[in-house]
């Protein structure tokens, strides 16, 4: 288990920029079989994936499935301290043990001959054992992997060596327990495949370059040119300023309606305040953190900015969290098992539950927590592309990534020319190229 | 009399001023408004891309649609939806006459925006 870090807020330093040049990033990565399955055998079968949620196995028995380009993980809560993952396939003759998805079991019998696991995976009952003249080897289970678990949360490898996942996650823990992701509960449940490469989906979230061409009315409330960047070992971020206007925007001093939606929000009634432009942000922080101290929430470990702003992180390879006080919106790509223009966007939003116990409160115990009773768990939705609606800004992005699909694979296409405010999407690349060509992690 | 009858007409043209899907460009009050022959009617739609709030331009207009001239969005003129992306939002449209030989369109100053908070997963929790 990674080790809570100490709650002394997110780090704001600016990381040290590393040397990533400044060569086209080709663009057959994005559309080459050859480069899906060289991605398949050396990053997702040795990387840390996150596989779901410990919320959605409360009690021992309880399992949830990962799906994860060809394989299917099975998750389960052997006790209340032990959780194991298994693949998902039955050592006889291949059968999947369960259906995707979230249920419990006393023991995984497999439904088609009824070969039967305990929660440890280890087989304990094979119907008609005697007709297998030549014996049924005793190491015959369950197929076990690693796993382990961060912020409330499942997260698996394929490699049996792999490293730990506290030294995959590397600064990440101490950036981000500050918003107690654990006591956050899933409020929306969607996977829509898209047909695009799961990277374009990635990078399409890792720049804001893009958004006065495909989300020119969010530059009424963020600023999408002074956005630090940080780049660390294998994860990166960036802070994106809400509360203000883009410095692309027209009228410099104009408290527009996106800001006025962010005012209600904060619990100001954008028609009787009084202040001017440069007062807005600042006062949203502070109703905000007013607002939610009165509604019983801790947002003691997190500064103003945070009050505002989205701390956008990148989690490689396929995740991105949306992180606000009060709750975050996570992407996770996974790619299609056979199809490099074609992934599964996976959009899980989580809210904070108002009135859990003060973290660094002197007399924070297990007697103070609220009866607060935290949302039921959202059903899991699946769409094709362009099915659903997912609000504006996502839709916009929807209608966007295929035609960047389709354009990166046209023979006139080279490969990507990357700037200096895209330079996440460079170093998503340089992670990516030392799992595949340099030393196996 | 109800309040839609008691909304003014304004006088913008002569009838024949505008060839099949031809436009115009008329300003009423502080308003841009695209007047748009489309399939032998006149129609009156706000000169402004729901995209990124920028005028349509001298928009191509075929059947009832007319295609932003910057980036390809379409709206239907008869109705204000946006048919084509990368416009989501509909356009504003005006109802037009023809009175005794002479254009008018009734105009009826836009709705302001809605407010709302345009941050990605943000949660608004609940006040005290």
């Amino acid at each position: 288990m990674v080790t809570e870090s100490r709650l002394s807020g997110t780090p704001m330093e600016k990381a040290p920029e590393p040397e990533l040049g400044t060569e086209l990033i080709p663009a057959e990565r994005y559309t080459s079989e050859e480069y899906r399955q060289l991605e398949w055998d050396r990053m997702w079968t040795k990387v840390w994936n996150w596989a779901g949620r410990l919320q959605d196995i409360p009690n021992p028995g309880d399992y949830f499935t990962f799906e994860l380009g060809s394989e299917s993980i099975l998750i389960v809560r052997e006790t209340e301290d032990k959780i194991r993952a298994f693949y998902n396939v039955c050592p006889h003759r291949g059968n999947q043990i369960r259906n995707a998805g979230i249920g419990h079991a006393e023991t995984f019998q497999c439904a088609y001959h009824f070969f039967e696991f305990d929660l440890q995976g280890h087989l304990v009952c094979v119907p008609d054992e005697y007709t297998f003249t030549q014996g049924v080897p005793t190491e015959t289970g369950l197929v076990e992997l690693p796993c382990d678990t961060w912020g409330g949360t499942v997260w698996i490898n394929m490699n049996e060596d792999c490293e730990s996942l506290e030294e995959f996650l590397g600064v990440i823990p101490e950036h981000l327990d500050p918003y107690h992701f654990e006591d956050m509960y899933m409020v929306q449940d969607r996977t829509i495949e898209w047909d695009t490469n799961w990277k374009a989906s990635v990078d399409a979230f890792n720049e804001v370059y893009h958004v006065q061409g495909i989300h020119p009315q969010i530059l009424e409330s963020l600023d999408d040119i002074n956005v630090q960047i940080d780049l660390y070992e294998r994860h990166n971020r960036y802070l994106v300023p809400f509360g203000l206007v883009s410095p692309r925007y027209p009228n410099q001093d104009e408290i527009t309606s996106s800001l006025k939606g962010m005012m209600l929000t904060a619990g100001i009634d954008p028609e009787t305040f009084d202040g001017n432009m440069a007062d807005v942000r600042p006062a949203m922080q502070k109703a905000t953190r007013e607002k939610a101290e009165a509604a019983g929430m801790d947002f003691s470990d997190l500064n103003d900015d945070q009050m505002t702003d989205d701390y956008h992180y990148y989690i490689f390879p396929n995740l991105t969290f949306n992180t606000h006080a009060g709750g975050f919106m996570m992407f996770r790509q996974r790619p299609h098992p056979t199809d490099p223009n074609k992934m599964f966007y996976d959009l899980q939003n989580f809210a904070l539950i108002p009135a859990v116990v003060p973290h660094n409160g002197a007399d924070a115990d297990a007697g103070q927590r609220s009866s607060v009773e935290p949302p039921p768990r959202p059903k899991h939705e699946t769409y094709k592309h362009g099915e659903v609606s997912l609000g504006l800004g996502l839709d916009q992005d929807s209608y966007n990534l295929p035609r960047v699909q389709r354009g990166m694979g046209s023979k006139a296409y080279k490969g990507l020319l990357i700037n200096y405010r895209e330079r996440r999407i460079r170093h998503m690349h340089k992670t990516l190229d030392d799992y595949i060509e340099g030393p196996d992690r | 009399m109800s309040q839609e009858e008691e909304i003014p007409f304004t006088s913008v043209g002569e009838e024949g001023m505008l060839k099949l899907n031809e436009v115009a460009q008329v300003a009423i009050e502080d308003t841009q408004i695209l007047l748009v022959n489309a399939e032998g009617q006149y129609y009156a739609i706000q000169d402004l891309c729901t995209h990124d709030d920028a005028p349509l331009g001298q928009g191509r207009v075929v059947g009832c649609e007319i295609e932003c001239a910057r980036h390809g969005a379409k709206f239907d003129v008869t109705d204000g939806s946006a048919t084509a992306l990368p416009a989501f939002r509909p356009i504003a449209t005006f109802p037009v006459r023809i009175k005794d030989g002479v254009i008018e369109v009734q105009y009826k100053k836009p709705e302001p925006p809605k407010f709302e908070d345009p941050r990605i997963g943000f949660q608004p929790f609940p006040s005290a």
